[in-house]
Order: structure tokens, then sequence, then C-alpha cells
């Protein structure tokens, strides 16, 4: 009966090809390790944003944003639940993307010939910021305001055109409802739409080339008399039921939070944000939510309000350019010199730095800390550039190891 | 290293938001319990028959608040419900808000989510905190919030308090050194020895707010000290209540949907090694 509907399926739409190709037989490399998570977990936290986006759009209402959020909170069935588990799936988001690149970054995954997959990955990445920024507007509370107030200004900044440029944004001559309104279709819609296309391109151009792995060896070198890699094995059942595992331990962690922290101490929902916008009151503390705060700390490090628009923007550039500003050919931090390694645990250490300074009050020693760490930012891809010069690489092996 | 990554990850940001805005005295816990009906019940009370009038939670319904805190509808209709309003209402200030701007300067704020802003701990000590001050136009200012706008509606039950002279002295030596370090004209010398100066002072009124030093009573309430304490800790907790009324059922909810992952881990497990055994 199912072979026969699927016999008759299979005439007609490439169910047991796509199935085939991209999970049965789609070969990954066998020593995924705890990095190797991250990828699925982004799905399903893009999953748990549009399910629970679409039910709040059910309830949620542009013309009384406030009102209509505290009304999910309280008069909506499980409308709180809903709401937190948007909420601290945006942060959660933004945990397991920066993971992610990290993971990329540590074995290499965007050299030949995965380039573009990073390029996709890097797409999404400011597409996700444009989705979270717009979304943290919706609910209408001092610090949505006030956040939106200072980065759509930043767009003022640009000479000659910069003041004509945030009013078309703006869609009005301060930051009203009209602003939040488009806000809201972009949210709800267009990024959201544009987020999942590209989503389906990362995972098309992944599959298209395999795999990279903790070795960063290319398994495909290595095939037995089947044309299967040697040290490959199906995505399904091995890697489903693994990330299973890397599923529920997420969950426990993330519904941890939900139930029990949904504010996390201010970090994922802001204390004034339980407060009405109000344009005519300045909060004393304008902070933007953690994730975005290593590049506002090098928007604030560069004393000239437009050079820091700059700078910041060029640090998103920057991240673009990696798979052609790293030389080197040996993939995996595994072999690569110590010289790498500290380049990027410095680099790791101050991109933690630039996060807090981000979320803390502005003093001289802050402000110095904040430019050493936007210079080194840069100076680390550029010494990534001239680094094979001098770096001592180990020998890599023919096959990926055990551990 | 991956180690001091996550350590440095975890340390940081705890303070990040507590270096934002100095810190008030009395800055003593609220302790509140959100388990305990009759102190939300208590809080309820209180919170209607002394806020209301001007400070409407406009969130918040009669319904719920029965619901939640184990009342009756009658019960409500009864004790909480002052005016017109149904059960099912949320809960509306009585005064005229247009009136209210020209007698107080502003429209007394919605309080539905003010625990949620200000913190629990803040709400209670403000609460505690009138003194009285002659030069302000209701005759009674505030530690916590320095120049309110807002009479001390609970004078009845608190009776008036005054600075006392310890901390009359101690705001005194503040005041002196912070007149040292703006000034432009001062040595180096004099500066280092003012911020030790204040120091000193902020030390001292924090041991003054910890042994409730800071005011003396000259004007008995209707309750004592204690009793008019425990009651602000009801008021604070129900508006820690209405602030965020789920989180109670949010953490009850919580307990069950770990235990439950926690279950589903074990089998996820050993799913996962049964299927990977022939892997080498």
């Amino acid at each position: 009966m199912f072979k026969n509907f699927m016999t008759w399926l299979d005439a007609r739409f490439p169910a047991t090809k796509v199935w085939n190709e991209h999970l049965a037989e789609y070969y990954a490399p066998k020593n995924f390790n705890f990095w190797y998570f991250f990828g699925s977990l982004a799905m399903l936290v893009l999953v748990n944003q549009l399910l629970t986006g679409i039910w709040l759009t059910m309830f949620y209402s542009p013309s009384e944003p406030f009102a209509s959020v505290e009304y999910i909170m309280r008069d909506v069935e499980y409308g709180w639940l809903i709401r937190y588990l948007h909420s601290t799936g945006a942060s959660a988001f933004f945990v397991v993307v920066y993971l992610h690149m990290f993971r990329g970054i540590m074995y290499g995954s965007y050299k030949k010939p995965r380039e573009l997959i990073w390029i996709f990955g890097m797409i999404i990445f400011v597409l996700l910021m444009a989705e979270a920024f717009m979304g943290y507007l919706l609910p209408w509370g001092q610090m949505s305001f006030w956040g939106a107030q200072v980065i759509v200004n930043l767009f003022g900044t640009i000479p000659v055109v910069g003041p004509d440029l945030v009013e078309w944004i703006r869609g009005d001559f301060t930051l009203s409802l009209a602003t939040l309104n488009r806000f809201f279709a972009l949210h709800v819609v267009a990024v959201p739409l544009a987020l999942v296309a590209m989503v389906f391109l990362h995972i098309v151009a992944l599959h298209k080339v395999g795999s990279n792995n903790p070795d960063g060896v290319e398994i495909k070198e290595k095939k037995d008399e089947n044309g299967i890699p040697l040290d490959g094995i199906p995505f399904h059942p091995y890697y489903t039921v693994k990330d299973i595992v890397g599923v529920v331990v997420f969950m426990m962690i993330f519904l941890g939070v939900v139930f029990f922290a949904p504010d996390f101490g201010g970090y994922f929902l802001e204390r004034p944000n339980f407060e009405p916008a109000n344009p005519l009151k300045t909060p004393p503390h304008i902070a933007p939510v953690w994730y975005f705060t290593p590049f506002y700390t090098m928007l604030r490090a560069v004393p000239d309000p437009f050079g820091g628009f700059i700078v910041m923007a060029l640090a998103i550039v920057i991240l673009f350019l990696l798979p052609w500003l790293d030389r080197q050919k040996v993939k995996s931090i595994r072999y690569r010199g110590a010289s790498y390694k500290i380049l990027l645990a410095l680099f790791v250490i101050s991109f933690i730095i630039l996060g807090v300074l981000g979320v803390v009050p502005v003093t001289d020693f802050t402000k110095w800390l904040g430019r050493i760490c936007t210079v080194y930012y840069f100076f680390f891809f550029i010494a990534l550039w001239f680094l094979p010069k001098f770096e001592k690489t180990k020998p890599v092996p023919e096959r990926v190891t055990d551990k | 290293m991956k180690k001091l990554i996550t350590a440095i990850l975890f340390l940081l940001p705890v303070s990040a938001f507590a270096a934002g805005g100095g810190t008030t005295y009395p800055n003593d816990p609220a302790n509140i319990d959100l388990s305990d009906k009759t102190s939300l019940q208590n809080g309820a009370k209180l919170y209607v028959n002394y806020c209301l009038g001007c400070h409407s939670m406009e969130y918040v319904r009669y319904s719920r608040i029965a619901q939640d805190l184990e009342l009756t509808e009658e019960q409500t209709v009864n004790n909480l419900i002052l005016g017109d309003q149904k059960f099912g209402d949320t809960m509306d200030k009585s005064m005229n808000g247009d009136l209210a701007k020209k007698w107080f300067g502003v429209d007394p704020l919605d309080l539905s989510l003010a625990a949620r802003v200000r913190g629990e701990d803040w709400v209670y000590n403000y609460l505690r905190s009138f003194y009285v001050d002659p030069s302000r136009p209701f005759g009674v200012n505030n530690t916590v919030f320095p120049e309110v706008g807002m009479p001390h509606i609970l004078a009845d039950l608190q009776g008036l308090q005054a600075k006392s002279d310890e901390l009359l002295s101690v705001e005194e030596q503040i005041a002196e050194a912070k007149a040292v370090l703006n000034d432009s004209e001062a040595s180096e010398e004099a500066k280092a020895e003012a911020e030790e100066k204040q120091h000193e002072a902020e030390a001292a009124m924090a041991k003054l707010a910890a042994e409730g030093k800071m005011f003396v009573q000259i004007k008995e309430g209707q309750m004592t000290p204690e009793e008019y304490d425990e009651n602000i800790r009801d008021l604070t907790a129900f508006m820690a209540y209405t602030a965020n009324p789920v989180k109670l059922e949010s953490k009850r909810m919580g307990v069950w949907v770990l235990l439950f992952l926690f279950v589903l881990l074990i089998f996820a497990y050993f799913l996962k090694k049964e299927f990977w055994k022939d892997i080498h």
C-alpha cells in the first residue's frame, strides 16, 4: 500500500530522491563533535520563532502595541508562554548562531570549496540582525523606542543623504507608530521569507560539497568501491538520533530560561521595556540587547559618529571576506600552528570584552579598552592574510581521526 | 582554554546593570512570598484603598485577581471593587486624568507593571521612606525617590518620620566631599581626601540603613513600624504579582517540563548509543 503510494508519488515528485540525497544517503563525516550540534539547533530555533511568531501575530496589534503585548501576557490563554518562547528564542538564536560561526572559523569550514556556504551564512546573520532589531521595536517599551531611535539615527550620520534617509526609514519626522507598522510588516513577512530562502540555499550549497569536520579532511577523496566515502555515515539515522540528544539538552537549557528566568536578569527582556515608549523621557542608560553589544561598542569606540558607523559596518563586511583573507590551506585548528591558536583565542576574548563593554556605562577605561579590542578585531583578519608565511602547521592526516 | 572562556562568559555580565544608577537608601530586601495568598489579598486591599484612587492598573482584571488570589466573585465585588466597575473590568482609577494633571502637574502613572520596571525591593523601600520636608509642596520628600511629586498617602498608617540626626550629618559629609570633588580649583590632595571621606560617609549611610536608623518617628500612626513594614511587604507582593501574574504558574509548569525532558534525554541517549555501536 505504502509502496504503491510512493511509486505513484515518485513518478510525480522527487520525494524518495530528496529524502535519499539529503538524509538517508547524505554522507556526513563520522567524527562530528559537540560544535556540530549548533547548525541543526539553529534550524530548531528558526522553526520555534516562526511558529510562536505566527501565534503572536494573531493577537498583537500594531496600533496598540504595548497594550496588545500585555493582553497577550495576561488575557490570551498561554499567551505568556508563546511570548516568552519567542523573546527567549531571539536570544537563543544568536547564542547558537554565534557558536555555529565560531565552529566554522575554528575548523576552517569557509575554505575552498565551501566559500559560498559561508557567504550564504553571513547573509543569514545580517538578516537575523535586521529581524531581531525590528522585532525589538514591536513591544513599544522604552528600550524598544530609544534603542531603535539610536540605531535609526545612525543612518543620519551619513553625509548629504543622511537626514532624508532617516526620514525615509521612519516614514515620519519622528520615530512613531508609522515606523512601527513598517517594521512589523518587515519583521513578520519580508525578512522571515528571505531568511527561510537563505537557509534553504545554505543547506543546498552544503549538501553539494559535503560537510567539513573537526579534522578538516575532505572525506570525499577516499571512497569505497560503491562510491561511498570511507569516513562518511548516512546523516539519517546516525546524525538524526545524535541530534535528538543535542535537541533535548538544548531544550532543557532553553525551556529552563523560558519558565524560570525569561528576563534573564534584564539581558533578554530589559527592565525599562516594561514601561510604555515615551518620546519625552530618555532612559538614563540605553543599552542594546546583548547580541548587538560587540558591534555597539565598536560604534562607540570611534569619536566621530559617522566614523563609528563605518567601523561597525566594516566589522560585518570583513566577515564576508573571511574565505579569501585566510590563505592557509590547512583547515582545522587541530593542525594549525600555535600562532593561529593564540590569535583566535585573543579574538574570542576581545569579542567577549566588546560585548560586555556594550552594556556597561562608558568610562575612560572602558572607552580605551573598547578601542583596543576594536583594533584587535580588525587586526585578526589582516593577520590571517599574512599568517601562512610564519605559521608552523602540523601534517594533516589522510583520514579523519577518532578524537 | 574552553573552560576559561566559559567561566568568563558566565561571570562578567552579572553585575553590568547594577552598575547603572546609584544606590538609594534604605535598600532592605522585600522578601515577598507570592505563594502566600493572605499576604497578596491584604496587598490587594491596601492597593484598592490607598493607591487605586490615583494609580490605575489598566492591564489587570478584577476577575483575574479573584482567580489567582482565591477570592469568590462576591468577596471581590464587595471588597475590591469600590466604584461602579464590573467583575470582568480592568482596574481603573477613580480620578480623572485631566484634572490630575491640573492638580499634580502629571497624570499619575499606571502601576500594572511598576514592580517589574523598578524592582520589588525598590517599591518596598520607596513606600517606607517618606519623610517630613516642609520645602516640598505636600510637606514630604523621599530618600529613595528624591523630589517625589506625590503626597505620603499612607501617613495615617505609618505616621510621620523625619531624617535622624545621624543621617543628616552623614548627608552633610557627602555634600561637603562632593563640593570639593566638583571644585575645579581644589588641589589633587584635597580631592583624594574628599574622595576617601565620601566613601567613608557612604559606608556610614549603608550602615545606618541596615540598622534602620535613618529616620525617627515624629508622629504616631495607626500601625507600629513593624506592622507597617509587614503591610508594605504585602502591598509590594501584590504589585509584584500584578506585574507578572504568571510567575508561579510558569515555575510550576517548568518543573514538569524539565522532568519530562530529563526522561526523554535518557531514551534519546540510549537510542543514539544503540545506533552508533557499529561506528568506529
